[in-house]
Parts: C-alpha cells; sequence; structure tokens
C-alpha cells in the first residue's frame, strides 16, 4: 500500500531576486518561520523578509563584537551564563 | 561637457542633453556568465605562457632580493651608498613609495565602498591584493634597515626582562603601530571580501586537492541570507576601519619628515601632501597593472573604459594637490626668510640632484596634465605610459625630499653626497619583483575580480535596463521525508 509521503521541506528556485524576495516576504505572512534562502549575491532585505534580522539578535552581535558579551558572562553570578571550560 | 557623461549634473534639461552613463559592465552578460569567465581564469584554463614567461622574470628578480638581503645580513649597511650626512637613502626611499602605492587599494576598497561608487566593484579585489603586497615589499625596508634584524619584536612594547619599552616620542615607533595596523586592517578587509568568491571556486573546482583549500578558506559559506547579512555587517565594519587609515597611515609616514627639524622636511604641509602623492602613485600603479591584465585575460568587459577614465581623473586631481605640496615648499622656504629653507630649495632646482628635480617635475607635474583631456584618458598607450611616468616621478620625489634634504643640511664641512651602490639597486629592483611575483601567485590562484560583485551589478543593470524575464513565480519541488524516499 502506498501512502502519501510526509512533506518535510519545500524547495523553490527563482530566477531574479525580486521574485525571491517576493516569495520569501509572502512565505513569512503566511505563517513560515524555519526558511532560509541562497542567493549568489547579497539581496537587499532579503534577511528580514525571512526574519532573521531582528533587534534583539543585532544587539548580541555588537555586544559579541565589542567582547562585552564575554566580560558579562565571566562576571555574571548565574552560574548557567558563566563559561565553562572543564 | 566630459562626453563620458561623468559629470552629476543635476539639472533636468543637463540629464536630458548629457548621453547615458557608460557602463561598469560590457553589454550581455548573465549571472553565469560573469562566474564562468572570471573563475575560469583560475580554475578550467591551462596555466597561460604568459603568465609562465613573467613568473619567470618575477622568480629572478626575487633571487636578486634574496641575494642582496643576503649580502646586507652577512656585511651590514655599509654595502649600501649611505654615508654620514645620508643616513637614510634607498631604504626609506623604497619604503614611502611602496606605502603610497598600497594607499589606492584601501581608498578603492573603502572610501569608494562607503561613498557607493558603482565602478570600484571590477578594480577593488585586485588594488586590495596589490596593498597587501605592496605592504609586504614596504616592510623589508626598515625592517633590514634597523641592522640587527632579527631582533625587530624590540619595536613592540612587549613585556620582557629587560624592562625596555621603545621611544614612543619617536615617529618611527609610530610608524610600526601604523603600518601594522594598516596591514592587518588590509590583510582581514581582502580575505572576508574573498570568502564568497572562495566558495564559488569550492563548488566549481573538479580537483580534489582545490577542493579542500577552498573550502577550508571558505569557512563554510553557503550564500544563505544569513551569511550575506552578517558578511555586509563585517565588510562596512571593516571598511570603516580602514578608512582612516588612507590617511592616517601616510600621515604618520610623513611624521617621519616632518617632526625632525632637518631643512626641507620640518614643515607642515608634509602629511596632506603625503597622503595625496600616495593616491597619486597608488591609482598610477593600479592603472599600470590592470591595463596588461585586462588586456592578457580579455577583460575589457570587466574593467571598462570608464574605470580607466575615472583612475585618470583620480590622478589628475591628486597630482595637482601634489603640485599645490610643492608650490607650498618653495613659497613657505621664501616667505619664512630663513635661510637654510632658501638654500634647500635653491639646491634641489640647481644644486649636485638638479637633474632628479627636474625629472620629478616634468614627471609628476608636467606630463599627468594630458589627462585634462579625454582623448588621453581613454587611449590606453597614453594611460599606460602615464602611469609608469608617474611611478618614475614619485619615486624621484621620494629620493629628492629624503636625499637633497640630508646631504645638505646646517653644516656645510658635513656635507656628503650619496651615490647607491649595486646592492642598493638590487634590494629596490628585487622588491619589484617580489611584488610582481605575489601578484602573479595571486592572480594564478584567486579571482582577480569580485566574481560576486559582478553578479550584483548585472542583478542592477538589468534594473537598468527594465527587461527582467516575465515569468513571476519559480520552480516548486517537494522535499520528500526520509520515510518518504524509501516508500
Amino acid at each position: 500500500m502506498k501512502r502519501e509521503p510526509r512533506v518535510y521541506g519545500l524547495l523553490a528556485e527563482f530566477p531574479q531576486p525580486e521574485n525571491l524576495l517576493a516569495a520569501a516576504t509572502a512565505a513569512r505572512a503566511a505563517g513560515y518561520r524555519r526558511m532560509d534562502a541562497y542567493t549568489p549575491f547579497p539581496v537587499h532585505g532579503l534577511s528580514e523578509a525571512i526574519g532573521f534580522h531582528t533587534t534583539e539578535q543585532e544587539a548580541r552581535h555588537w555586544n559579541t563584537f565589542f567582547v562585552i558579551d564575554y566580560l558579562k558572562r565571566c562576571t555574571s553570578s548565574d552560574s548557567s551564563e558563566q563559561l565553562d571550560f572543564t | 561637457m566630459d562626453p563620458n557623461g561623468d559629470d552629476n549634473l543635476e539639472s533636468p534639461a543637463a540629464l536630458a542633453v548629457l548621453p547615458p552613463k557608460a557602463p561598469v559592465i560590457g553589454p550581455g552578460h548573465t549571472y553565469a556568465s560573469v562566474t564562468d569567465q572570471i573563475s575560469a581564469i583560475v580554475l578550467t584554463r591551462r596555466t597561460p605562457r604568459g603568465w609562465l614567461i613573467a613568473f619567470a622574470v618575477a622568480s629572478t628578480l626575487v633571487m636578486v632580493l634574496a641575494v642582496s638581503l643576503l649580502q646586507l645580513l652577512r656585511f651590514g649597511i655599509g654595502v649600501w651608498g649611505e654615508n654620514n650626512p645620508v643616513g637614510w637613502a634607498f631604504d626609506i626611499t623604497n619604503f614611502v613609495w611602496w606605502i603610497g602605492i598600497g594607499h589606492a587599494g584601501t581608498l578603492i576598497s573603502a572610501i569608494l565602498l562607503l561613498f557607493r561608487q558603482e565602478w570600484r566593484t571590477s578594480i577593488n579585489r585586485f588594488a586590495e591584493a596589490m596593498t597587501l603586497f605592496a605592504v609586504a615589499c614596504a616592510g623589508i625596508f626598515p625592517m633590514f634597515h634597523l641592522g640587527r634584524p632579527w631582533l625587530f619584536y624590540w619595536l613592540f612594547p612587549y613585556p620582557n626582562v629587560m624592562s625596555l619599552l621603545p621611544q614612543f616620542r619617536s615617529p618611527l615607533e609610530w610608524d610600526v603601530f601604523a603600518v601594522s595596523t594598516y596591514a592587518t586592517v588590509s590583510a582581514l578587509f581582502w580575505y572576508v571580501g574573498l570568502i564568497p568568491d572562495l566558495a564559488t571556486l569550492r563548488d566549481r573546482t573538479r580537483s580534489g586537492i582545490a577542493q579542500k583549500v577552498y573550502g577550508l578558506l571558505a569557512m563554510g559559506w553557503r550564500g544563505s541570507a544569513m551569511h550575506w547579512h552578517r558578511y555586509e555587517v563585517a565588510y562596512l565594519l571593516l571598511a570603516g576601519l580602514a578608512t582612516p587609515l588612507v590617511v592616517s597611515v601616510h600621515t604618520v609616514v610623513s611624521f617621519d619628515f616632518a617632526v625632525s627639524q632637518v631643512p626641507g622636511w620640518h614643515t607642515t604641509i608634509f602629511p596632506p601632501y603625503f597622503v595625496a602623492g600616495a593616491v597619486f602613485s597608488g591609482f598610477a600603479m593600479v592603472a599600470t597593472l590592470a591595463i596588461p591584465i585586462r588586456w592578457y585575460y580579455g577583460l575589457e568587459d570587466f574593467i571598462t573604459m570608464r574605470h580607466l577614465n575615472n583612475m585618470a581623473k583620480v590622478m589628475l586631481a591628486t597630482g595637482l594637490i601634489v603640485i599645490y605640496g610643492y608650490s607650498t615648499e618653495w613659497f613657505a622656504a621664501f616667505y619664512s626668510g630663513n635661510v637654510y629653507e632658501i638654500a634647500v630649495v635653491k639646491n634641489r632646482f640647481f644644486g649636485p640632484y638638479k637633474l632628479e628635480y627636474w625629472a620629478l617635475l616634468l614627471c609628476n607635474g608636467l606630463i599627468p596634465q594630458l589627462f585634462w583631456f579625454h582623448r588621453f584618458r581613454t587611449s590606453i598607450p597614453v594611460l599606460f605610459t602615464v602611469s609608469i611616468i608617474i611611478n618614475v616621478g614619485m619615486w624621484l620625489e621620494r629620493f629628492i625630499i629624503i636625499v637633497t634634504s640630508l646631504s645638505r643640511d646646517y653644516l656645510p664641512s658635513s656635507w656628503d653626497m650619496f651615490y647607491p651602490t649595486i646592492w642598493d639597486w638590487g634590494l629596490y629592483i628585487g622588491s619589484i619583483g617580489l611584488f610582481l611575483w605575489l601578484l602573479l601567485l595571486f592572480i594564478r590562484f584567486l579571482p582577480m575580480i569580485s566574481v560576486f560583485e559582478m553578479r550584483e551589478l548585472v542583478s542592477r543593470q538589468r534594473g537598468h535596463v527594465a527587461e527582467g524575464p516575465s515569468e513571476a513565480g519559480g520552480r516548486i519541488d517537494k522535499v520528500d521525508g526520509l520515510e518518504g524516499a524509501t516508500a
């Protein structure tokens, strides 16, 4: 007996960046969250369209960049935050 | 009015009169064709005969460098022509010359990126590589001039049992920081820019070992939107870091002279005049290298006449600043009424090095004025010749500044002439060999034009022409789950 296979994911290929951008925006509007988009060159607005670029993540970038995150972890009283090298 | 239409005239009437901007990429290119053409130089084409010949010549010159350095290490600085008043000559001349050449790369890649100058994309990779190799060549000279180059790390303020720190009041110590920062940022900038293209090479190569090497260097690049997002943040930050370096590095180099009290050196015009001279000579070097390479590899579609025209304009503008620097020196000398400063200017015009000085004025002052004319800016032979002349002129400029001032300072009894020895020339020509050698290896093993930025240009140009394909959708495939695949 042949059963319909469970859908694991969807792949789509687009010829031009505008199409991809439109599709990514539409997919996010339709409620999809676990998405990624692969392009051969940077497409502006694509990371926002798939919902990657958030302020919280952005803040973490900057913290990491200035090593503040590291210092925060070192001085944190919360043991789960501390770096464990053992 | 410029017939090529690079002037940005705002009034609509003027815009209607102007022909459209010359393209920065040849017509008819697609995403695939730019990728193919640029990566084929590295991957599929056989090593061309011309490359092999050039590489043989460059390798010979590298051997000249090695012999000159060994001679220097064996017998000391005495193998050079330096003497008591002229303690700096070819070594510092070459150092300043090479550092200056590097500046165009940083200007093209960082400042033109921040100004969103589209035409930079096809020459930036190559100019950044040039920066890196020029800094490497520049580094040789001060390091070997130390006398005991194996102790170069004493220049860094590292904790040591001798409780020694370097002399922070010396501009030569500032050079250590300026140049090492410059080298680090340039290398990072170049490498980060290469990552997406290294991934392209990894995916296209058929050789197992190349796949491993490019794959390792590409650091798992997959071209995801997340990657591009982070890439762009990193690239912009590095451009921001590199931008002040364009101004600061040569400023610090000029302090080597301006901070001292030697007549002819002790002037405030030096920092801006050195920076302008650096960009001037750097663009001349980019043109000198770009013209034969685009011809040999058939890259006329990517490095277009518009690029060469723009480079000529930058050379003209910075050349005029350099002339302004010379005139300020003359004016300041006579206006100050200082006998020593006046003597230096007279000595340069009519002294024992007058031939070099007049040659320098001809090379840097007169000949680049040809670039006022569109006909000469777009003529390949003229551009190539003038760019080489500018390189020679800028080398002479540094030689004149350094040697004429030192050979005749305050006390006539201590005056002496400088004559270069064969080892001075060997080291100089050898460093040019090293530069070409590194550049040839770069051309053979890495994409010399940024592939993904060219794809981006194709995309943008498609937008200008507005002839995108009509189908809005795309192919949608279902990816079956694992259990589905076996069913």
